[in-house]
């Protein structure tokens, strides 16, 4: 895998905490911020807490999905609200579910239950540039970065762990590829990855130009 | 100007067929508008407005008929989609449009209509074919009231997504246009001046391909066979292979008394699309389209018309 660990591990004291936290700053190559890649730890298995909630949402407003990436852990229902004053037509033909939602407004649809981890990619019958990402993980523990690229996981007991990264616009061969990572006891493991991302090959949304016809 | 289509197709008045059609398309953009989105309904808005120039608006021959003019033309489309089931689509649509020239009074016209295009894909998702069979007629104005007459269009179309970058389209059209068989006059008493009374069916293919920067290109070829209409001087050799004749008042306010004929042809376009995206449902394009139609007698009519535009989905 082309991703490179360009620093590991910082603590930072703290007599308080009782289990660590681990940030993984996402760059790409050419050192912008990468938002919306995830970090899942597969290892230990860590059992999910028997108060989890299994559901997730993703709505859509503006003929966009939003959250653009829903994580849950297998075994979620996943909500998909439609926000807009029109209606979707929401479906995904992906291994890890394959489902449909015919045209509908608001909260008529019903949940839809993600049993199985892996990649769902939703998109929108009608209007075709919608796209959307279920990550459906095995584990509890996992996270997306935010706007500043940063992913962070909260409350881990010290120990070594195996993260996998997953990015949409990861090349195939550099989905889901793991690091190990030690958790102190107290602080923040920080873990800082590049990502060779491809180009953004989403629909393109915006009118085309119909050009000049014979009249 | 008056508005007085002339619909020979149909037996009875063509005022009053011309005034259904206009409380149609006037029906539909009102609906359109007010009526609340139903729970099996999308409403669609789109427009467009552009700034072009076209090196021969008489569509001559000689040099000596040829002028060039600019234009602005603006187009809004107010439509309602339904889906009655998966892949299935009902988009009815009304359709206002207007197009002014600089120099030229003639050409200068506003038209309104409606049309209704059944879509069906053939699967769900976004790279599966669609086809779509649509019936379309607009009611033009023109400045010279001789023009003024109906449009209309039916087609069947194919196209299809192959990457998120790529997509083509291929649409076959079947055109009729009329008009007012006794506005236009003749050029002479024993001349039909039926003009603007023409069939058309064209071909069309296009390809679209999204670069990395968002922008798309589009290249479509057009074949066009049947009946096109050219204006030139009076006394013109091409008259020869004219099926009718009538004096051309203004065209063009320099261009003397200029005489439009009406011939067969068949026309080959070939347009460049380049757009570039400015907000998530706004794009402007500029684009180039070269015309060559051959026509009766081995005449050949060339033209070329550039064009910007700015594009809106509301």
């Amino acid at each position: 895998m082309k991703l490179s660990i360009s620093a590991v591990v910082l603590l930072l004291a703290s007599n308080i905490a009782l289990a660590g936290d681990l940030h993984v700053h996402f760059s790409d190559s050419k050192g912008n911020l990468v938002p919306d890649a995830v970090i899942e730890i597969i290892s230990p298995r860590i059992p999910v807490p028997a108060d989890w909630d299994y559901m997730g949402l993703m709505d859509q407003v503006d003929k966009e999905f939003i959250d653009n990436v829903v994580l849950v852990v297998a075994g979620s229902y996943v909500n998909f609200p439609n926000s807009d004053d029109i209606q979707h037509h929401v479906y995904s033909f992906s291994d890890t579910k394959s489902f449909e939602l015919p045209l509908y407004s608001g909260d008529e649809a019903d949940p839809v239950l993600f049993d199985m981890p892996g990649i769902a990619v939703v998109g929108c019958n009608i209007h075709d540039w919608m796209l959307g990402y279920i990550y459906v993980g095995s584990s509890h523990l996992m996270n997306k970065s935010s706007d500043d690229g940063i992913a962070v996981l909260t409350g881990l007991a010290a120990g070594d762990y195996t993260f996998q990264v997953w990015h949409e616009r990861a090349r195939r061969r550099d989905q889901f590829t793991t690091f190990d990572v030690t958790i102190p006891a107290t602080g923040t493991a920080t873990v800082a990855l590049t990502l060779e991302l491809g180009r953004d090959r989403r629909i393109r949304r915006a009118p085309a130009g119909s050009g000049s016809s014979y009249h | 100007m008056t508005r007085a289509g002339a619909i020979t197709l149909f037996t009875g008045s063509p005022a009053i067929i011309d005034a259904m059609l206009m409380r149609l398309s006037t029906t539909v953009c009102v609906l359109a508008i007010f009526s609340k989105p139903s729970a099996y309904a999308n409403m669609e808005y789109d427009g467009n407005i552009s700034y072009g120039f076209s090196d021969n608006i008489s569509n001559a021959v000689s040099d000596r008929d040829i002028f060039e003019d600019s234009f602005i033309a603006a187009n809004v489309n107010i439509g309602k989609l339904w889906v009655p089931a998966v892949g299935r689509s009902l988009l009815l649509s009304g359709h206002l449009g207007t197009e002014n020239f600089n120099d030229s009074t003639g050409l200068d016209r506003y038209s309104y209509g409606a049309s209704l295009a059944y879509i069906h894909k053939l699967e769900l998702g976004a790279y599966t074919p669609r086809l779509s069979a649509t019936l379309r007629a607009d009611y033009r104005d023109f400045d010279t009231d001789m023009r003024d007459g109906m449009l209309y269009r039916s087609s069947l179309g194919l196209e299809k997504r192959f990457t998120p970058e790529l997509h083509a389209a291929i649409t076959l059209t079947r055109e009729k246009r009329t008009a007012d068989a006794n506005k236009p006059v003749p050029y002479a008493p024993y001349i039909s001046g039926n003009v603007f009374n023409q069939d058309n069916t064209e071909l069309a293919a296009s390809i679209d391909y999204t670069l990395p920067n968002q922008s798309l290109l589009t290249a479509r070829y057009l074949y066009r066979d049947g009946e096109i209409d050219a204006s030139t001087n009076p006394g013109s050799a091409f008259f020869g292979f004219s099926r009718a004749i009538a004096k051309d008042y203004g065209l063009c306010k320099s261009c003397g008394n200029y005489v439009v004929y009406l011939t067969r042809a068949s026309v080959q376009s070939l347009m460049l699309d380049w757009n570039f995206v400015l907000g998530r449902d706004t794009s402007v394009s500029a684009s180039y389209e070269r015309r060559v139609a051959d026509a009766n007698g081995g005449v050949t009519y060339t033209g070329n018309v550039f064009r910007v535009q700015l594009n809106r989905r509301f």
